[in-house]
């Protein structure tokens, strides 16, 4: 079963639209939703959340129509979390504890130590970084199975980036469990994702496995000329440097004397968005 | 929807300190004589309602809630509920504002009592109407605008009140002969209420978060 299936959802804002989203993301796995500031990635997550409505195109988790009841399975996190600023983690624990069902008291108790969260201290006393880890301690108390992740790691050092990635990848430890996450930072995702999507000015541009991804595509360094002559379909992107030329090229479509260097999903990612702008 | 009403319960509970200095002055004014002070009581807890609102809208609360598994609806019943028990507390208070009164004069004056009851339907109309527009109207400057100028013709409306408060007793004292006067208004603003409700669900299900 999938944990969630997207088809062609769409929003139209007046100064911005996102069109035809469709993507699947199977259960036990990790989605990445990249794309630059206003690619359309909350967009895309509230659609999914029901915090928007869509224009039209479908939604699916767990293979049901959206409803509050799911909400029970779902741990979120936004960028900026939204509680109260005068309410301490005692008080979050009360409102938690009576919203889920399933909501772990020892488990959320447990993170909030690990992360050396002060408990008595109002919210707004809290660092970006601090505030962050409460949403996330919120999240994986009520026993989800399914985390969406906006920009959970935006502003924060890279410390403690590295250690979020690291509980994210415990909780995918459970074969039921999965996570679709976006972000603006590439490098955090390719550390965990085994899915990958690209949004660009509200269109997707890919969707695909992670391996085959880095796979399929390679750097090449050549010369106009030779560029040319290549098959147009293979160059995803490509960039001038003093020496020559630097492109990302689909291993599968270029002869196999060229001398093909790996890539990095970052690498392949602004290649794309520089070549479509 | 516990979880909803916990949380504005807590932050009633964090501002009940300035809540029960206001609430004091103007109760044991009217006690002493000021009639009218007590209709601020219930503008006070009418308004607070609203505010919480906005004040959620503001910190991101409104967001994060419908994340959380009660739905649209249960959020929207919280919020009446929630103005519901400011309400039973508004009574709470009246009466004992009554009791006060009477222990200190020996009698109950009509004009009090006329105060109370037209504070009270004041108040709740006026959260019938504005609890609506509080999810309709996305712009918190907008609606705290609103608010602020309705509470205002509250007020007004309740000066207004008591600069003619002996014609206003004659008439009230005439129609609440009738037997059937308490019902009609009991029925009249809990009906009000369910159309206000009902309005509230449909504009929430629909908007954008």
């Amino acid at each position: 079963m999938n944990a969630i299936e997207v088809k062609n959802l769409t929003k139209t804002y007046k100064d911005f639209a996102l069109e035809n989203l469709t993507l699947t993301l199977p259960k036990g796995c990790i989605m990445g939703l990249i794309g630059e500031n206003g690619a359309g990635k909350s967009t895309a997550i509230k659609l999914i959340l029901g915090i928007t409505h869509p224009d039209s195109g479908s939604i699916n988790i767990f293979g049901k129509k959206p409803a509050p009841e799911l909400k029970q399975k779902i741990g979120v996190v936004f960028d900026e979390i939204g509680i109260p600023p005068e309410f301490n983690i005692r008080e979050i624990n009360s409102i938690m504890r009576s919203s889920f069902d399933n909501w772990r008291n020892d488990v959320f108790s447990g993170y909030i130590r690990k992360f050396n969260l002060p408990e008595k201290k109002p919210f707004k006393s809290f660092s970006k970084g601090m505030k962050m880890k409460l949403g996330i301690a919120i999240a994986l108390s009520h026993d989800a199975e399914l985390l969406i992740l906006d920009e959970p790691t935006s502003g924060l050092d890279p410390v403690v980036r590295d250690e979020i990635v690291d509980i994210f990848n415990d909780f995918t430890r459970d074969e039921n469990h999965s996570i679709l996450i976006s972000s603006h930072i590439v490098s955090d995702l390719e550390k965990m994702c085994d899915y990958i999507a690209f949004l660009h000015n509200g269109r997707l541009m890919l969707c695909e496995e992670k391996d085959r991804l880095l796979e399929q595509y390679g750097f090449i360094n050549t010369t106009a000329d030779i560029l040319r002559e290549l098959d147009e379909s293979a160059v995803i992107g490509k960039k001038s440097n003093r020496w020559g030329i630097e492109a990302i090229v689909d291993r599968e479509k270029i002869p196999h004397t060229f001398d093909v260097k790996p890539i990095t999903i970052e690498d392949l990612f602004v290649f794309m968005v520089k070549e479509e702008n | 929807m516990r979880g909803l009403l916990l949380k504005d319960l807590i932050m009633l509970k964090k501002q009940m300190f300035f809540l029960l200095i206001a609430v004091v002055s103007f109760s044991m004014a009217s006690v002493f004589g000021n009639v009218w002070s007590i209709a601020m009581v219930s503008v006070i807890t009418s308004v607070l309602a609203v505010n919480f609102m906005i004040q959620e809208r503001i910190n991101g609360w409104g967001q994060y809630s419908a994340v959380l598994p009660c739905g649209r609806k249960k959020f929207v019943t919280s919020k009446y509920l929630f103005n519901f028990l400011l309400k039973l507390m508004e009574l709470v208070i009246f009466a004992i504002d009554c009791a006060g009164a009477y222990f200190l004069h020996g009698e109950l004056a009509e004009s009090t009592v006329a105060m109370l009851i037209g504070s009270f339907v004041m108040g709740n109309l006026y959260t019938i109407f504005l609890l609506p527009l509080a999810f309709k109207i996305s712009d918190n400057t907008v609606i705290l605008i609103i608010n602020m100028v309705i509470g205002g013709l509250i007020g007004g409306f309740i000066a207004l009140l008591a600069e003619n408060l002996t014609d206003i007793i004659r008439v009230m004292v005439d129609i609440s002969s009738k037997p059937f006067f308490p019902y009609a208004v009991i029925i009249s603003v809990c009906l009000l209420y369910v159309i206000s409700w009902g309005i509230s669900v449909k504009i929430y299900e629909k908007k954008d978060l």
